[in-house]
């Protein structure tokens, strides 16, 4: 607080005055000294004191004296005095409570303005609790799906597991009747060429015959000529049968020759008709041994049995890839999103930006204040209220502006939920 | 064949994200820290299907990049997206006039910007 010193002068009218004053003082001095003087002889016959207490006595009558002549001359400056004396008490009352005043404003400001920024932050403390559990959130989500898949992948592993084993037990059972097939093929095999062999012989016996028959036709033809011949003979002589016994003779020639043949004929049709007959026996024999043909059936039940199993194990793995193309869907979902909440860092950022700046301005204010409290700086311009409105001017976001006015208490017109996509 | 998008922000945050996301979209993804290093990108030759930026960016805003963006040869048609924490309504008109295709708050899922990405770029 500063005192003004220059008072006194002006209320006894400035440097002037204030020669004025001890001017005063000296010729009243002098005034009492003088009256002092001549006095004193009446003083001291009237009191009858010593000489060291009559000057005690003297001087201390000449100061008082003095003094009250000073203060009857001056009494009007001297009021002016009083008056300053109340004044500048007043003054440095005044200024207490303007000091009271303003720190008690900044201590008040300053919980406002600390209510501001910590609700900001708490907003943003919020902020990121909400996406961080979001996040989170998806990625547990994201872990059950590679789980799900996991189970799936590892279910198809064991069903074809499974499907494996039972394959191999019912390809190694089919190794035994294909075996058996196998061998039944080659004696099946070997019977049929004996086949062949055999009737390819009686095809070589058959076109053995066929000279014999050519003979047989020529026999008769020429018996047909001998008959006639011998019809002619008849005819012409009565006697002369004896051409006709020539003629007789030769036809039995002819006929013996026939029959030769055709027994011969006879030997070798029995003789093929007898191969023939083998040849059945065979054929009937090799029917006959049909037990061989139940391995047929036994495989092919097995190979329909196979195919069934695959056929169900073509089904499973069908649902199990649609659920792991369904699942990989999901999970590429949840990532995208999860990727697009990551962003909350860039919003937190700016938020906690302004903040910070409120910090800043909040410590440069202690400055000036601990400035102008020691006496070297100025009262503070602004006030840290006043502050408060330039801190909401620089807000981005409707939510900055929302809990700012939460905090302190302000009921704002409800802005409505702008749309968060729009297209011009 | 992929489009190609260019995401101009000065967060590293924001162009990790949305680099991912596009990219696991199908799209082919560059990427600026403000309004000038983009414009210096797109005078050497990139040359992208549609741009996504930020408002508030230090050296070059988003407001600015978009004046200046439309003119550029090539580049008077191009769809741009903007997307901005801002909420204040004049930055809005301000985008519109410099010739903003969409105004985009953030944070915005991947799935959301695909769906508008396709509504603005045919073919995508």
């Amino acid at each position: 607080m500063k005192i003004d010193l220059t008072l006194p002068g002006t209320i006894f009218g400035g440097s002037t005055g204030l020669t004025r004053l001890l001017a005063t003082m000296l010729s009243c001095m002098i005034g009492v000294s003088v009256c002092a003087y001549f006095l004193h002889p009446w003083f001291h016959g009237l009191l009858g004191l010593s000489y060291e207490l009559d000057i005690a006595v003297t001087g201390m009558a000449a100061s008082f004296s003095t003094c009250a002549l000073v203060a009857l001359i001056y009494r009007k400056h001297f009021a002016g005095i009083h008056d300053y004396a109340i004044h500048t008490h007043q003054r440095c009352s005044a200024q207490h409570i303007s000091i009271r005043d303003s720190y008690h404003q900044a201590v008040s400001d300053l919980s406002q303005y600390n209510n501001v920024l910590g609700s900001q932050l708490r907003e943003s403390i919020e902020q990121t609790e909400t996406a961080v559990l979001g996040i989170v959130s998806r990625m547990v989500n994201i872990h059950e799906q590679t789980n799900i898949q996991v189970e799936r992948i590892g279910s198809s592993s064991e069903k074809s597991g499974e499907l494996i084993a039972v394959t191999q037990d019912q390809v190694r059972r089919n190794q035994q009747v294909i075996q058996a097939l196998n061998a039944f093929s080659s004696s099946q095999t070997t019977q049929l060429q004996d086949n062949l062999t055999r009737i390819q012989n009686l095809s070589d016996e058959m076109e053995q015959m066929r000279p014999m028959v050519d003979a047989i036709s020529e026999i008769a033809d020429m018996t047909n000529l001998l008959a006639l011949s011998a019809a002619i003979e008849a005819a012409r002589a009565g006697e002369a049968g004896r051409g006709f016994a020539v003629v007789a003779d030769e036809v039995r020639r002819l006929s013996s020759q026939t029959n030769k043949a055709a027994s011969e004929i006879a030997a070798r049709i029995t003789k093929v008709a007898g191969q023939a007959q083998v040849e059945t026996e065979n054929a009937r024999h090799t029917i006959e041994l049909n037990e061989d043909s139940h391995k047929f059936t036994s495989l092919a039940n097995n190979l329909s049995s196979i195919e069934e199993r695959f056929k169900i194990a073509s089904i499973h793995l069908e649902e199990i890839i649609s659920g792991i193309d369904e699942a990989n869907r999901i999970i590429v979902e949840e990532v995208a999103i999860v990727l697009g909440e990551i962003q909350f860092q860039d919003v937190l950022r700016q938020r906690l930006e302004h903040v910070r700046s409120g910090l800043d301005y909040l410590n440069g204010f202690a400055q000036e204040v601990k400035l102008w409290l020691e006496g070297s700086g100025e009262v503070p311009e602004k006030h840290l209220n006043e502050h408060l409105a330039t801190l909401k001017e620089k807000y981005v976001m409707q939510e900055q502006r929302t809990t700012h006015n939460a905090a302190l208490g302000i009921k704002a017109a409800s802005s409505g939920s702008a749309s968060k996509i729009e297209l011009f | 064949m992929a489009k190609t998008i260019m995401v101009v922000d000065d967060s590293a945050t924001m162009r990790l994200s949305l680099k991912s996301g596009l990219e696991l979209a199908g799209f082919k993804v560059e990427c600026a820290g403000d309004g000038v290093l983009a414009l210096n990108q797109l005078k050497s030759g990139v040359k992208p299907d549609l741009i996504i930026t930020d408002i508030n960016m230090p050296n070059m805003g988003g407001l600015e990049f978009i004046k200046n963006l439309r003119t550029l040869p090539g580049f008077r048609f191009t769809p741009v997206l903007a997307l901005t924490t801002e909420s204040q309504q004049e930055k809005k008109d301000e985008a519109k006039k410099f010739g903003a295709t969409g105004w985009l708050v953030k944070p915005i899922t991947g799935p959301d910007l695909v769906k508008v990405i396709k509504q603005v770029l045919p073919g995508a």
